[in-house]
């Protein structure tokens, strides 16, 4: 249907289907307070007709009657309705954001202190009593579906994801076979000395902060020898166990020194 | 005495809510001159876009969209004030917004009502204080936000269930 033109009480409406579903984005804005006014006067209105409605001395008028002066109140109190539930809805949203490393602070509503640009803290004192303690206890309180429940991550325990480190498996390593390797070759060659134990350590000249680096290059080699090791003395079980013993203490250098914990996103520098 | 007060005061005739004459009285009783007069002009602009022979139409679609009476009363008398807002460049004093919908929202009752479509008065108080927080939240749009209505107690024999609009609550249904 085309835009209709009307002329009335001194206005020119242009009135079509577009115009009626696009009342998204006013072109004036709307001044709350103005609005809060106006809702003030028709809830007066509302409660003036409820106290007529009730001179009747019919009991179903009184009772309606009291309605109608409960609903003046709503339609009074809207405006500062309008605002809570602004500031539910956007508190709803921020609890139920999906954590990501780089924007993911968990804000608490009880305190207020939620990140700039997300909720500033705002939740009105009427919402807090109740509302939202009804809503971490997983019921509605402010329409939608549990609005402020907590997301699943609060409450599962922040350990940092750490890569599983175990022993390699033979059967997959895919390194080349390297004939007449000496497994033990690549630590020589950096230097690492075998203790009577067994274990290699790194030479005396490199600090204990560079290890980790140190045993993952020499851990590269290794592997290879390992791998040359295993695949060309496959049937001399000794040997094989022993290498096993030395990658997974291989490994276990790796871990103690080389690996820290993946940064905790919810403790990154970008939120803190 | 008091058994004659009583006697007189059952004689009193039922006072029917639904009744935008009703409703306009009230509140011209809370206005100054100058804005009743400007009350005047908006409900007849309302009028005539909700009963003019080409845009009589459009109301109809509105009170026929999907979902309950309550709702589309409510989004219908909104939607109306937001149009009639919007045409008026802003000129429109806002404080009169509510109002002029709430008489509308009667009108729109009194037309239902009179074309076999029953109203109950506590569906038409219903629709009341939604259409209210309605123009509300068009005061205060929150980009990409639900407008989620706050908790609130319903009217006594409320039946309609609580619904939570939209980031627009009149672009839900939208006839376009």
């Amino acid at each position: 249907m085309p835009a209709v033109n009307i002329v009335a009480g001194g206005l020119t409406i242009a009135v079509g289907v577009g115009a009626m579903a696009a009342t998204g984005g006013l072109s004036a804005p709307l001044s709350l307070g103005m609005i809060a006014a106006g809702a003030t006067i028709l809830g007066g209105a509302a409660m003036v007709a409820g106290g007529v409605k009730q001179t009747t001395g019919n009991s179903a008028d009184i009772a309606a009657g009291q309605q109608w002066a409960q609903t003046g109140t709503m339609i009074a109190a809207a405006g500062s309705i309008g605002t809570q539930a602004l500031n539910a809805a956007a508190a709803s949203s921020t609890l139920d954001a999906t954590p990501t490393s780089s924007n993911f602070l968990p804000p608490d509503p009880l305190q207020g202190n939620a990140p700039a640009g997300q909720l500033n803290g705002a939740i009105p004192d009427s919402l807090t009593n109740g509302a939202i303690q009804s809503g971490l206890n997983g019921t509605s309180a402010v329409g939608g579906t549990n609005p402020l429940q907590m997301p699943s991550s609060f409450t599962q325990p922040v350990v940092a994801a750490q890569p599983a480190i175990s022993a390699p498996n033979t059967s997959t390593l895919a390194v080349a076979p390297v004939a007449g390797a000496d497994p033990n070759a690549a630590y020589i060659a950096k230097g690492w000395q075998q203790g009577p134990n067994g274990l290699w350590a790194p030479p005396a000249t490199i600090p204990p902060s560079q290890w980790g680096t140190t045993a993952a290059i020499v851990g590269g080699n290794v592997l290879q020898a390992v791998g040359a090791n295993i695949n060309t003395n496959a049937q001399n079980a000794n040997a094989s166990a022993m290498q096993q013993q030395q990658f997974a203490q291989q490994n276990q250098l790796i871990a103690n020194s080389q690996y820290r914990p993946p940064a905790n996103p919810l403790l990154s520098s970008s939120n803190v | 005495m008091a058994s004659r007060k009583r006697r007189k005061s059952k004689a009193v005739a039922p006072v029917n809510m639904i009744d935008s004459a009703m409703w306009q009285k009230h509140i011209d009783a809370k206005l100054p001159p100058p804005k009743q007069q400007a009350l005047d002009r908006i409900v007849l602009a309302g009028m005539k876009v909700m009963f003019s022979p080409q845009t009589h139409q459009m109301m109809l679609t509105e009170l026929d969209a999907k979902g309950d009476i309550v709702d589309n009363l409510a989004k219908g008398a909104a939607k109306l004030m937001a149009v009639l807002f919007q045409q008026s460049k802003g000129t429109i004093p806002q404080d009169l917004l509510i109002p002029a919908g709430g008489v509308l929202l009667a009108k729109a009752c009194e037309f239902l009502n009179k074309s076999g479509q029953a109203v109950s008065e506590t569906q038409f108080q219903q629709a009341m204080v939604k259409m209210a927080q309605m123009i509300t939240l068009m005061a205060h749009p929150v980009q990409g936000q639900p407008g989620t209505p706050a908790a609130q107690p319903a009217p006594q024999g409320a039946t309609t269930p609580a619904t939570t609009p939209p980031a627009n609550p009149l672009n839900q249904g939208a006839t376009s």
